[in-house]
C-alpha cells in the first residue's frame, strides 16, 4: 500500500508539473465547450425565436389574398414586409433584395387568385368539369436559408392555402345545399397534440449546454491519454523502469497508480466542466446547464467514463514505439472517435451507414449515459448498458496493456 | 553452508534471447563473496548487462542456476542496490523527491526514510542541491544522484553497471570515496566497467569477460601473472577480448 501511495504522489507531482499536459486536459476542453456552445446557442435562438423575415408581394384583392395576409401577420415566428420606406415592393427589387441576403424569403400572390380558385371550387362542386386554372402562388428563398426552415415556411404555406380552400368549399357546399349543414360541421378540429416524453415533471428542454457540456468534457477526459501515455513510453524507454523493476513493488501497484491519479483529474475536469456550464455559460448568454439533482448518476458515469479514457491511454502508451508515435497516435484517435461518436456532430445529421459506426465510440456511450440522465431524466439503472460498455472497454485495454507491457519488459536487454 | 559466505552465485548459466541465434550468456559461472569488491570487465555486448538483468531478476535464464546470498534474487530485492547504466530517475521531480519514491517503495518510513536520504545525500555531496529537479543537474551530479538512490535502503549487494560514464574527475573521486566507503561497511560490491583504471583502483578480484564467458578472473596480480606475458590491465584485456571493434 505504501509503495502505492508513493507512485499515486509520483503521479500526481509528474502530471500538475506538465504544463503542456494541464492545458491539454482543462484548457482545451473549456474553450471547447465556451465556443461550440455560444455558437449553437445563437443558431438555436435563430431557429425558434429570431422571426423570419418574408417579403410579401399581394396582386390579389380578394380573400385569399387578405385570409393569407391575416394568417401570416399573426404569425410571431414570421416577419411580414410588405412595403419598403412606404412603397410597395416590386419583384424586382424584393428579389433583388433576397439576393443580397437581406430577406429569407419572398412570397407571391398573384391576381385575381381568390376569383381562380373561388370559381374553380364552384365548378367542381356544381359537378362541372372544369381544367385546373394556371395559378402559382410562389415562395422564393434566400440561396443561403437553412433548408429545414424552407421547408417548414413551405409547408406552413400550403397549410393556410388549404385551409382557405376548405373554407371556400364549405360555403360553396352550403350555399348549394341551403342551409341543412351547420358551419360546425366543418369545424376542423385539431387531433394532433405536441409535447415531449418526459419521465418527471419540471424537466428542460434539450438545448445546446445539456448537449455540449457533457459531450466535450469528455472528448477532454479522453485527452488523458497524451499525458497518461507520454509518461509511460517515457518510463519505457529510460532507466527508470529497469529501476523500478529492481524494487519490491508489484506491477499492479504501478498501473493501479497511474489510473487512480488520471481518474481523480478527470473528476477535477468533469467537475470544473460541470461548473462552466452552471455559471460561466449562463454569463454569456446561454440557458444554465440543469443537473436536476443527478450528482451520484453523473459521478457514476464520470468513473466508468475516467476509467475507459486511463485504459485507452495504458494501451497506447504500451502499443506505441516512441513518444512522438503516442503524442500522434493518441489524439487522432481521439477526434475520430468523438467526430464518429456524435460528439463534434450530433448523430441524426451524420448518413446511416455512419450512424451504425456510433455504437463503436466509447465517447458515444458515455454522452448517451449523460444525456439520458440529463435529458431523459434516467436513473443509473437504466443507464447500466452504457457503464457496462465503459467498463468492458476498459477492463480489455487494461488486459491488453499489461500484455503489451510484460512483453516489452522480457524484451529489455 | 557454501551459500553462506557467497554474496552471488551463478553456476553454468545460458541465456538466449528470441530471435537470436548466439547466446549471450554460455556456460557462464561467477563467484562473488560477501564484503568482496569485484569487478566484471568486458567489451560491448561480451553478456555484463545480461548478467546483471539475470542477476536483478529482471530477465529469467534459459538455462542454469542463479542466487544472491543463497537466495532467488526476486524473493530479496531489498537486499539488492542497482546502479542503471542510464541516469535512472525522474527528470521533473526533484532529488529528494526521487529519493522518497524509491526509499518508499523499498518500504522505508519515517524515522528510517529520513535518516537514510540524509546519508545518502551527505555521502554523495549532494546535501545542498536536494530540493533541485534532476533536470537541472549536470552529467556529474546526476550520475552522483543516480547511485545514492540506490544505497538508500541500506542493500548488501550494491550492483553498478558503468556508474562513471561522462562523469568529470571531481565528481568520479566523490563516487569512488562514496563506494569505498559503503565497500568498507560490509556491502558487496559488483562493478562493471570499461575504466581499466578505475577496476584496478577499486576492485579486490576481477573477471574479465567475453561472447558470454568468463576468459578469466582473480586479483589483479592473479591476472597479470597468469601466463599471458602483459604488462598492464588494458594489454591483457586487448588479449583476451581481440582488437576488432565490436558493434552489437
Amino acid at each position: 500500500m505504501l509503495s502505492f501511495f508513493a507512485l499515486f504522489y509520483k503521479e500526481l507531482c509528474l502530471l500538475f508539473r506538465d504544463k503542456f499536459g494541464l492545458i491539454v486536459l482543462f484548457i482545451m476542453p473549456a474553450v471547447l465547450v465556451v465556443v461550440v456552445t455560444c455558437v449553437q446557442n445563437v443558431n438555436f435562438k435563430n431557429s425558434k425565436i429570431t422571426p423570419v423575415k418574408v417579403l410579401f408581394i399581394n396582386n390579389d384583392m380578394g380573400k385569399i389574398g387578405s385570409n393569407i395576409t391575416s394568417k401570416l401577420e399573426r404569425n410571431n415566428e414570421l416577419q411580414l414586409v410588405k412595403k419598403i420606406n412606404g412603397k410597395s415592393i416590386s419583384v424586382k427589387q424584393a428579389k433583388k433584395l433576397l439576393s443580397a441576403g437581406k430577406y429569407h424569403a419572398l412570397l407571391i400572390i398573384p391576381q385575381n387568385t381568390s376569383k381562380i380558385i373561388g370559381n374553380y371550387i364552384e365548378s367542381n362542386i356544381k359537378g362541372k368539369k372544369t381544367d385546373k386554372p394556371d395559378l402559382k402562388i410562389s415562395i422564393v428563398f434566400d440561396p443561403a436559408i437553412n433548408p429545414a426552415l424552407a421547408s417548414t415556411l413551405q409547408n406552413g404555406l400550403k397549410l393556410f392555402i388549404s385551409q382557405i380552400e376548405i373554407h371556400m368549399m364549405e360555403k360553396s357546399i352550403q350555399k348549394a345545399l341551403g342551409n341543412s349543414i351547420s358551419d360546425s360541421s366543418f369545424k376542423n378540429p385539431s387531433w394532433v397534440s405536441e409535447s415531449y416524453v418526459r419521465s418527471q415533471q419540471n424537466l428542460q428542454r434539450p438545448n445546446p449546454v445539456q448537449q455540449n457540456v457533457p459531450a466535450w468534457t469528455l472528448f477532454g477526459m479522453f485527452f488523458i491519454v497524451v499525458p497518461l501515455s507520454g509518461t509511460l513510453i517515457k518510463e519505457r524507454h529510460s532507466s527508470v523502469m529497469v529501476r523500478l523493476l529492481s524494487t519490491p513493488m508489484s506491477p499492479v501497484s504501478f498501473l493501479s497508480s497511474k489510473i487512480f491519479a488520471y481518474v481523480i483529474i478527470n473528476m477535477i475536469q468533469l467537475a470544473v466542466m460541470l461548473s462552466m456550464g452552471l455559471t460561466v455559460l449562463p454569463w454569456l448568454g446561454t440557458p444554465a446547464l440543469v443537473l436536476s439533482g443527478h450528482y451520484g448518476a453523473i459521478c457514476i458515469i464520470g468513473i466508468m467514463a475516467s476509467l475507459a479514457a486511463t485504459g485507452f491511454g495504458l494501451l497506447v502508451g504500451a502499443i506505441a514505439k516512441s513518444f512522438h508515435q503516442a503524442s500522434m497516435l493518441g489524439p487522432v484517435l481521439i477526434v475520430i472517435a468523438a467526430a464518429i461518436g456524435g460528439i463534434m456532430v450530433p448523430s441524426y445529421l451524420m448518413p446511416p451507414a455512419m450512424q451504425k459506426m456510433i455504437y463503436l465510440s466509447p465517447l458515444s456511450w458515455g454522452h448517451a449515459a449523460f444525456v439520458n440522465v440529463l435529458v431523459r431524466n434516467y436513473g443509473v439503472t437504466q443507464i447500466y448498458p452504457q457503464l457496462c460498455k465503459l467498463l468492458l472497454f476498459f477492463c480489455i485495454t487494461f488486459i491488453i496493456s499489461i500484455i503489451c507491457f510484460r512483453r516489452e519488459l522480457t524484451r529489455q536487454k | 553452508m557454501k551459500s553462506d559466505k557467497n554474496a552471488v552465485l551463478m553456476e553454468s548459466v545460458y541465456k538466449k534471447y528470441i530471435g537470436n541465434d548466439r547466446y549471450a550468456l554460455d556456460n557462464f559461472s561467477l563467484k562473488i563473496n560477501k564484503g568482496e569488491f569485484f569487478g566484471l570487465l568486458g567489451p560491448n555486448g561480451s553478456g555484463k548487462s545480461t548478467t546483471i538483468s539475470i542477476l536483478v531478476g529482471l530477465i529469467k535464464a534459459t538455462k542454469g542456476k542463479t542466487s544472491i546470498f543463497g537466495k532467488n534474487a526476486k524473493s530479496i530485492k531489498h537486499k539488492i542496490g542497482l546502479v542503471p547504466q542510464e541516469v535512472a530517475l525522474y527528470e521533473d521531480l526533484t532529488l529528494r523527491e526521487n529519493m522518497i519514491l524509491f526509499a518508499r517503495l523499498f518500504g522505508l518510513r519515517k524515522n528510517e526514510l529520513k535518516d537514510q536520504i540524509n546519508f545518502a545525500l551527505s555521502i554523495a555531496q549532494l546535501e545542498s542541491v536536494s530540493h533541485r529537479k534532476i533536470s537541472s543537474f549536470s552529467g556529474g551530479m546526476k550520475r552522483r544522484a543516480n547511485i545514492v538512490i540506490a544505497i538508500l535502503h541500506k542493500p548488501d549487494l550494491l550492483i553498478l553497471d558503468e556508474p562513471t560514464v561522462g562523469v568529470d574527475p571531481q565528481s568520479r573521486n566523490v563516487i569512488f570515496k562514496c563506494l569505498q566507503k559503503l565497500n568498507k561497511k560490509g556491502v558487496t560490491m559488483l562493478y562493471t566497467t570499461h575504466y581499466l583504471e578505475e577496476a584496478e583502483k577499486l576492485c579486490s578480484r576481477l573477471a574479465i569477460m567475453d561472447m558470454g564467458k568468463i576468459k578469466l578472473k582473480g586479483t589483479i596480480n592473479e591476472l597479470l601473472n597468469s601466463g599471458n606475458k602483459v604488462d598492464s590491465l588494458g594489454e591483457l584485456f586487448l588479449n583476451l577480448t581481440g582488437t576488432e571493434v565490436r558493434d552489437f
